[in-house]
């Protein structure tokens, strides 16, 4: 029943103890029944020490329900609150010379038939307690200073860490999702509300497990939430910042291709935010624009402006990839409003849309060099390559859930966007021979533009019924992809031997993808015992796939062929019909929960080849067979064993038989007979937390097995030139272990945390018709530092890690190498409003025989900034990114024989003055340094 | 339908069982006491000739008489249990305890004649642990009273019994003990039934006329200065004070 591991609670204790000799303890109390008002008499109040038990001492409620413990020492115990007709109540007391009386002024007892456990810890003058599985801080208690943002009031709650980018963590877990007052609170980007509201607008905090809604059909992962409640008057507000940043032309931008003389020469930053809440209601406004490596516009800027649901419904079909190299030379532009309300009656429903408009601009140069190892000969490619794409988007999003009755909820969410694009791009690629000897250099420019929608929807129905735990959930998915391209192919090649040929391959091209899945699902959950429960799922999916390439010739003189180039069009269809039956037991009580179960697919795909007009059917009858446990012994400690299998479809692309020619050096065919992968994931997690000294523990191993694994099968020409298709093959392997840690000591002032990390892998591909298996050993350890008094913070991080590929094929390619990486800095908060802060990493990459890979690096980055007004809301600062010019981006891949490295040119050296306005309704501090960006 | 009215039969037997559930602050309880006489006389060369399988747990009925402030505990003398040297195996005390006066006595039957302890309820430090149990419908917790080093007395204690009495002068538990034993399981006392009755008259008081009565510290000197030497004297002593 109590919470806490003891030994540690001996450590904190003795800190304490030493500081508060000699004074009494005196702790009162009123017990109350359930309903809060009758005085229960006779109720026991012990007193027990945490370091050995030992009772201190105990009374029995007189009539009135009051009670006095007194006549020890100051110390940590526990008080526990006992009476028959009621669930016991234990309270965690953390006494010290300014907690040495303790009054709890209404003690409401719960009857025993209800099941929660309340277990409160008095370390401040107002308590931290857990409500059954919610642990709960009453915020009022912990001393902020005045006009602070949320964030700092979560940086005084035991057991949460936040760190540098506003990630939170709740005894050692992240913090998956923050809400406030039960809602998400404009987006999912946690920051958005710590860093926002301001801690004297709210009430409690509390943290508690909740199921991962974004999952279909019995997805029953569970994510950690915090709930920031609202008091009543902090319900409405407004916030915001203005900000804007320039290097004034002061760095030159290189590689820069632009025209534009401004744009060329000048670093900018520019940012709009405008916020808006009245209780449920929410609205936003914002844009953003830079061209800084800030504007790579990732998921967390998403969320950041409340675009969370252009996910579509939750991220499980296959999208088209629009992974970009974001290493390269950026520019960003991103503009959007967003709104959210709860409407109807009893403000039940829930409203939430939002429309969004991103123009991102990137230019990527990117040298490498490639090293492959065939079993006669080795040969090497010299590639340099330009890219240069814009992308513009506009996205439209739409949420609406209701309850249709008590115990019925629907559910819509529509999503549309409409993508254009542009890319070119030029590369250049020699190819020498063993002896050093260039035998062929090729040219190659694509260029191509494209544009094409996206719909995603989600429609469900959720019933509960009068039956407890009986639940149905019917659930409709489609996920609609629609593009069009058109490009142009010009390259050309020069062989040297002995009569040296030249080689023009120019083409235009145009591309149709669409692709259709409509899914049903319907999920049932069925009690059958107290305790036991079965989970019943079906789903059909129905899916439509079109593949039409067309290709032109180009004649010498620029004209567009008016005849199809047959071996590089097609037109492909795939049609998909999946069924899927699943049956799961689950049992649950408040320390175990297991679930066993299997589903049983049948998936049938019909490839049909237009121009051959043949078809290729496979149908395809799996078993996946899923077990999961948990063991919680109490709120602050888990174990967790789940096992499960999944099955993967390939894409379309991959499936396609007709050769995809756009880099004529490396072809692409797809492969028809292409089967779905199968794979078993075994994970195994055990997490331990301390409130009160805040020292946590995480640990675990994965291991995954996959057959029919999709994997590239590569042939080489003479001259080394790859024609690249997708395989299926059996056996690859992944598995790690890994543990870290964390430790306060000195009152939370130094935490040390180590981590270790080691994993085996295995992967096959096949080169020139040979199985290659690539065996990887990789061992990585960190250690970190962390210094944390009220103005001043410094950290220090190491890790280390050796890695060590072993090739079948080739034993050339497998060299080992080691990668450090150390980093100390810190963040001074000075009188005057004046913040110092300065962070330096040093990396360093050792891999024998040299490369692009063998480098180390030491970037510096450092800021000044002074703030102004009364509010502190102004500042102006500058910083300084990169000082000593070495960032360098650069990696190496091992892919079976051939070894790469990459090195891309990236922005490094850059100053930026910047200003940053920020305003509320409340007219006071905003959080205003959030590290480096 | 059948399910509404489980159910509002759960939430009647749940409301009925609060209020019958009033706690109790006098009546009678029982106890066993179990002493394990091998574990007791363990090497004693004489003893273990006497002692089988069968007659190694000696049982012995008890009586707790108590109300707010005051108890008694003594045995229930049973004929025919025990004969001959039987009934000298274990010891059997009356005591008395006085919560309010902190006041304790003991009368100790040394050889067949009384011996009276008049003193202060003891202090012990308990440990209270995690640990509960039910005996018989009470759900007691679990503590522990290290006498020393080497013996620790286990006792479980119950909430719902509000005074802080127990077996052999035991005390000083925010309830009354109704479980006791010494680490090894050598001794049990074990609560067989909770009584609430009306208390026989004078069953708390005992009879303080013309007695000598000693502290528990005067009676040790006393009886180890006599018994000093005799090879039975030291295991007497353990026994008298076993529990002090």
């Amino acid at each position: 029943m109590y919470i806490f591991s003891r030994e540690i609670f001996v450590v904190y204790l003795s800190l304490i103890s030493l500081s508060s000799f000699g004074q009494e303890m005196k702790v009162t109390g009123t017990v109350y029944d359930s309903t809060g008002v009758k005085p229960v008499k006779n109720a026991m109040a012990m007193a027990v020490r945490m370091k050995d038990s030992l009772l201190l001492g105990f009374d029995r409620t007189d009539a009135s329900g009051k009670f006095e413990l007194s006549g020890f020492s100051i110390d940590t115990f526990s008080l526990v609150i006992d009476h028959p007709g009621f669930d016991d109540k234990i309270y965690y007391m953390f006494g010290h010379k300014e907690n040495s009386d303790i009054d709890i002024p209404a003690i409401r007892m719960l009857l025993k038939s209800q099941e929660i456990e309340e277990v409160i810890i008095y370390a401040n003058r107002e308590p931290i307690f857990y409500r059954g599985d919610t642990l709960v801080y009453v915020a009022d208690s912990f001393k902020v200073n005045e006009g602070a943002v949320v964030e700092e009031l979560l940086k005084k709650l035991p057991g949460i860490k936040v760190d540098k980018q506003g990630n939170i963590t709740s005894q050692g877990q992240e913090i998956s999702q923050v809400l406030v007052d039960g809602d998400e609170f404009f987006g999912t980007d946690p920051t958005i509300a710590t860093q926002n509201l301001g801690a004297d607008g709210i009430a409690t905090v509390e943290i508690y497990e909740k199921e991962n809604e974004d999952g279909i059909g019995g997805d029953d992962e569970k994510i950690q939430v915090l709930d920031l409640k609202l008091k009543d008057s902090a319900k409405k507000g407004y916030f915001g910042r203005i900000s804007g940043a320039s290097d004034f032309s002061l760095t030159r931008i290189s590689e820069r291709l632009d025209t534009d003389p401004f744009l060329k020469n000048t670093f900018f930053e520019g940012e709009m935010l405008f916020n808006k809440f009245s209780g449920a209601q929410k609205f936003s406004i914002f844009a953003l624009g830079s061209n800084t490596p800030r504007s790579s516009f990732g998921r967390n800027d998403m969320n950041k402006f409340g675009l969370s649901n252009e996910d579509g419904s939750g991220g499980r079909f296959w999208e088209a990839s629009n992974t970009q190299n974001t290493s390269g030379i950026p520019q960003t532009l991103k503009a959007g409003v967003y709104f959210s309300d709860k409407i109807g009656k009893n403000k039940a429903a829930k409203i939430n849309m939002n429309y969004s408009y991103y123009n991102t601009e990137l230019e990527a140069v990117t040298a490498s060099e490639s090293q492959y190892f065939l079993t006669d000969t080795t040969y090497y490619t010299d590639d340099s390559n330009r890219n240069y794409s814009q992308d513009q988007s506009h996205r439209v999003n739409f949420s609406f859930e209701t309850p249709l009755d008590s115990l019925t909820t629907f559910k819509i969410k529509p999503s549309f966007r409409y993508d254009i694009g542009t890319s070119e791009s030029d590369d250049v690629s020699a190819f020498i021979g063993q002896d050093a000897v260039e035998s062929l250099r090729t040219s190659i420019q694509n260029t191509s533009e494209s544009k094409g929608y996206t719909i995603n929807t989600l429609a469900s129905i959720k019933r509960k019924f009068k039956k407890k735990k009986r639940e149905l959930e019917l659930r409709y998915d489609l996920a609609l992809i629609n593009n069009q391209t058109d490009g142009e192919l010009l390259s050309g090649s020069r062989q040297y031997n002995a009569t040296t040929d030249t080689l023009k391959v120019d083409q235009s091209k145009i591309n149709n993808n669409a692709n259709t899945s409509h899914y049903a699902t319907l999920t049932y959950v069925e009690p059958i015992a107290k305790r036991w429960k079965t989970e019943f799922e079906y789903l059909f999916e129905y899916g439509l796939g079109e593949q039409d390439k067309e290709t032109y010739n180009i004649d010498g003189s620029g004209l567009v062929s008016q005849d199809l180039n047959t071996d590089f069009s097609n037109s492909f269809e795939t049609t998909r019909q999946q069924h899927r039956g699943g049956l799961k037991l689950i049992y649950d009580n408040r320390k175990h929960s297991l679930s066993i179960g299997a589903k049983l697919r049948n998936i049938d795909i019909q490839n049909f080849n237009q121009i051959t007009e043949s078809t290729i059917n496979q149908n395809i009858t799996n078993v996946l067979p899923n077990f999961k446990y948990q063991f919680k012994p109490s709120v602050s400690k888990r174990f967790r064993i789940n096992y499960n299998t999944r099955s993967t479809q390939p894409s379309i692309t991959d499936l396609q038989p007709v050769r995809d020619n756009s880099n004529p050096n490396q072809v692409q065919k797809g492969n028809p007979d292409l089967k779905p992968n199968y794979s078993h994931n075994l994970k195994i997690n055990f997490n331990t937390w301390d409130a009160m000294s805040g020292s946590y523990i995480w640990s675990g191993a994965n291991l995954t097995l996959t057959n029919d694994a999709f994997a590239s099968s590569t042939k080489y020409d003479n001259l080394g030139r790859a024609e690249t298709q997708t395989i299926n093959v059996d056996g690859n392997i992944y598995a790690g272990v890994f543990a870290g840690a964390g430790f306060p000591f000195f009152n939370r002032v130094l935490t040390i945390e180590p981590n270790v990390n080691a994993s085996y892998s295995r992967y096959s591909n096949v080169i020139q018709d040979q199985e290659n298996t690539t065996k990887n050993y990789d061992l990585t350890g960190g250690l970190d530092f962390d210094l944390e008094w009220d103005s001043l913070e410094v950290f220090v991080t190491s890790s280390f890690s050796y890695n060590n590929p072993i090739s079948s094929l080739s034993t050339v390619s497998s060299t080992p190498f080691r990668i450090e990486n150390y980093s100390v800095g810190f963040e001074w908060k000075l009188p005057l409003g004046f913040i110092i802060g300065s962070e330096g990493t040093y990396t360093k990459n050792t891999q024998p025989g040299g490369g692009f890979y063998n480098t180390e690096f030491f970037v510096w980055n450092a800021e000044v900034s002074k703030s102004f007004l009364k509010t502190d809301n102004l500042r102006i600062s500058i910083t300084g990114n990169d000082i000593l010019n070495q960032n360098i981006n650069a990696r190496r891949q091992v892919n079976g024989n051939i070894v790469t490295d990459y090195r891309t040119s990236i922005i490094s050296r850059y100053f930026l003055l910047k200003a940053t306005l920020r305003f509320n309704n409340r007219k006071t501090k905003e959080e205003d340094f959030n590290g480096w960006h | 339908m059948v399910g509404i009215k489980n159910y509002l039969a759960t939430v009647a037997i749940a409301l009925l069982s609060t209020f019958s559930y009033g706690q109790i602050t006098s009546g009678k309880i029982t106890f066993e006491r179990r002493t394990n006489l091998k574990k007791k006389y363990g090497e004693d060369e004489r003893m273990k000739r006497f002692l089988t399988e069968e007659n190694k747990i000696k049982k012995e009925i008890f009586e707790l008489y108590f109300d707010e402030t005051r108890s008694s505990f003594k045995v229930v003398e049973n004929e025919d249990a025990e004969k001959g040297f039987m009934s000298y195996t274990t010891q059997r005390n009356i005591t008395y305890q006085d919560l309010q006066k902190d006041e304790m006595v003991v009368i100790i039957d040394l050889f067949g004649s009384n011996v009276y302890v008049k003193d202060s309820l003891q202090n012990r430090p308990w440990q209270v642990t995690e640990s509960k149990r039910k005996i018989g419908d009470y759900m007691c917790r679990k503590a522990i009273w290290e006498k020393n080093d080497s013996t620790r007395v286990y006792a479980w204690f119950s909430v719902d019994i509000v005074p802080s009495v127990g077996p052999e002068g035991f005390s000083g538990l925010p309830g009354a003990i109704l479980g006791l034993a010494s680490e090894d399981g050598g001794i049990i006392y074990f609560a067989k039934s909770v009584e609430v009755i009306k208390l026989p008259l004078g069953v708390l008081d005992y009879d303080s006329e013309k007695k000598k009565f000693n502290t528990l510290e005067e009676l040790r000197i006393t009886l180890e200065s006599k018994f000093s030497g005799k090879p039975w004297g030291k295991r007497i002593l353990e026994d008298m004070f076993k529990w002090y």
